[in-house]
């Protein structure tokens, strides 16, 4: 019998390994000198890549339906939960900063549950999504599958809850009594770039967390600082010049500013003064590209030791 | 001449073991010149075996000599550090008591995740769902969540479930140890019809007594490295008289 056609696999990635092994102390060992000679590989008949895919896409599936029922699971009000927290927020920074930036901002309600729906999305699918890989090592350790579908299904399931609290935004932009008009359409792309943008910074913070478990503390930090250096309950004219250029690269910013303008219009607090011109875009979606450029170069390189590393 | 069902080439693989935990950054700010001291834990050294379509090939050996992780580089959880590793067929892995089960789930739920990661169809699934629940025996407890169950009854799932997926060659890391009486009868009986069915299996086992009744041929993987290749009786022995106490021979040869 003839040999079927074969697919040769992670050839290519066995360099990772030998990489690692350099780090040992003092001389190397007979089998560490022939893996730096002779690259692993493991050879087998792959199914057509259009049935791989549907493998991922099922598995996705599962696995972010069943981290939505575990979220909420034992809890009375469920999903009503995911809803609650914008909604907590926003009465009382409504409460405390409604006095201030009420004049200065039109429709200052609206202005600031988009903000909060945007940044809880942001938020709750990195603090998810973080610990996910180390969480779902169990699984890792027992059945071959590519590791990228945990943190896929994790930002999903955050990306539902958001669908949800979009309803919340429904009812603010009811009670503005704004009508939606057709360049709407334009929040979908807005959309798609912020959730390019969280998978980028979870796969990033996933991956590295298997190795470093000081990610964990650095986003607990770090959250903080994004959250008030980003224009969600202030305009962004309070902020000082020399700092306009340095937020405009943060791409959460221009989503949030550019999806407020879509829905209030131009002149509620929702420009984006920061660069001038194209620039305003072109860096922060340069930003998002790198990241997930970088993190999808990330990924490649540490997936095949996920397993033992979990 | 037909091709190997696995064949397995001078595979090494090592593990660095760190003395010091370190998966801090700190310690790298806090000492960027010193190296962390590591333990190199060379897991198989040069490994090299074929096993035929059909064969039912028995792995044995001390705790700790690399069994696992040979059933890891072969199902591609772990990769090798050197060496060639070549698969003919769809591989269904049943590693370490269990599939990656959450016990927060219910069984339904379970059964749906590692029937998905393995590699079902829903359609696939709904069809194979009640054999999967009949085999193992856990019709009633369908919605229960696994936390609530035993671990026998766990591992009955996870073989239930490894052995209805379709597969060419089935790794089985002792599956026997935590069963009892009626369902080791039970995976007796469907080494015996999987065997007819003419597909290749992998049987990591301290039961001896299956190792030799079950398998056309063994390997004796002892610190890493193939002892010996061949009738699973001399494997065995060997095994006894490398590794058991004089006492444990006399028990097996009655």
């Amino acid at each position: 019998m003839s040999e079927p056609e074969l697919h040769r696999g992670g050839a290519e990635e066995g360099s990772g390994t030998t990489e690692e092994l350099s780090d040992a102390p003092g001389g190397k060992t007979p089998a560490q000198r022939r893996s730096r000679r002779v690259k692993a590989q493991y050879i087998t008949r792959e199914p057509p890549l259009r049935d791989r895919l549907s493998r991922v896409a099922r598995i996705v599936r599962v696995l972010s339906r069943t981290d939505f029922k575990l979220k909420y699971a034992g809890s009375l009000l469920g999903y009503v939960w995911s809803v609650m927290k914008p909604l907590l927020y926003f009465g009382i920074l409504w409460v405390v900063f409604q006095s201030i930036f009420r004049s200065e901002i039109r429709h200052f309600p609206l202005y600031l549950i988009i903000g909060l729906v945007l940044w809880t999305f942001v938020a709750d699918a990195v603090a998810a999504t973080l610990p996910s890989i180390v969480a779902r090592g169990s699984i890792l350790r027992r059945i071959s599958f590519p590791p990228i579908v945990i943190p896929l299904a994790s930002t999903l399931t955050a990306l539902m809850s958001f669908v949800v609290n979009l309803l919340v935004v429904v009812v603010f932009v009811a009670a503005a009594r704004l009508t939606p008009s057709p360049s709407w359409i334009l929040l979908l792309p807005l959309f798609i770039e912020l959730y390019l943008f969280v998978l980028g910074l979870t796969l990033v913070a996933a991956t590295l967390y298997v190795r470093f478990r000081d990610v964990a503390q650095i986003w607990e930090a770090v959250t903080p600082l994004l959250f008030f250096t980003a224009p969600i309950v202030y305009p962004v004219t309070i902020l000082p010049d020399w700092a306009l250029p340095i937020i405009a690269f943060n791409p959460f910013v221009q989503i949030m500013q550019d999806a407020r303008q879509v829905i209030i219009g131009p002149d509620g607090g929702t420009e984006i003064p920061l660069l001038g011109g194209l620039a305003d875009h072109l860096a922060p979606l340069g930003v998002t590209a790198f990241l997930c450029l970088a993190s999808l170069w990330l990924y490649r390189r540490e997936a095949p030791r996920l397993a033992e590393l979990t | 001449m037909v091709a190997p069902a696995i064949k397995v080439r001078d595979v090494s693989k090592a593990f660095l073991v760190p003395h010091e935990q370190r998966l801090r950054l700190k310690e790298y700010f806090a000492h960027p010149r010193r190296r962390t001291t590591y333990e190199l834990n060379e897991a198989l050294k040069n490994v090299s075996f074929e096993i035929a379509p059909g064969e039912f090939f028995g792995i044995v050996g001390p705790n700790g000599c690399g069994k696992s992780t040979l059933l890891k580089i072969l199902a591609r959880i772990y990769r090798a550090d050197a060496g060639t590793v070549r698969v003919n067929g769809r591989l269904s892995p049943l590693i370490e008591l269990g599939v990656g089960f959450n016990y927060e789930l219910s069984a339904r739920d379970n059964i749906e995740i590692n029937g998905m990661l393995l590699g079902l169809t829903p359609a696939q699934l709904d069809a194979k769902f009640d054999d999967i629940l009949a085999f193992a025996e856990m019709e009633r407890f369908v919605d229960q969540q696994l936390k609530n169950y035993s671990t026998g009854m766990v591992l009955r799932l996870a073989y239930s479930i490894a052995i209805q997926v379709p597969f060419d060659i089935l790794l089985l890391d002792e599956v026997l140890a935590v069963g009892d009486v009626s369902f080791q009868a039970k995976c007796f009986e469907s080494f015996v019809t999987m065997r007819e069915q003419g597909k290749t299996i992998v049987l990591v086992s301290h039961d001896l007594g299956a190792v030799t009744d079950f398998c056309d041929r063994a390997l004796l993987l002892s610190d890493g490295s193939v002892q010996l290749i061949g009738d699973p009786l001399e494997v065995v022995d060997a095994y006894l008289e490398r590794h058991g106490g004089a006492r444990a021979a006399e028990g097996i040869e009655r």
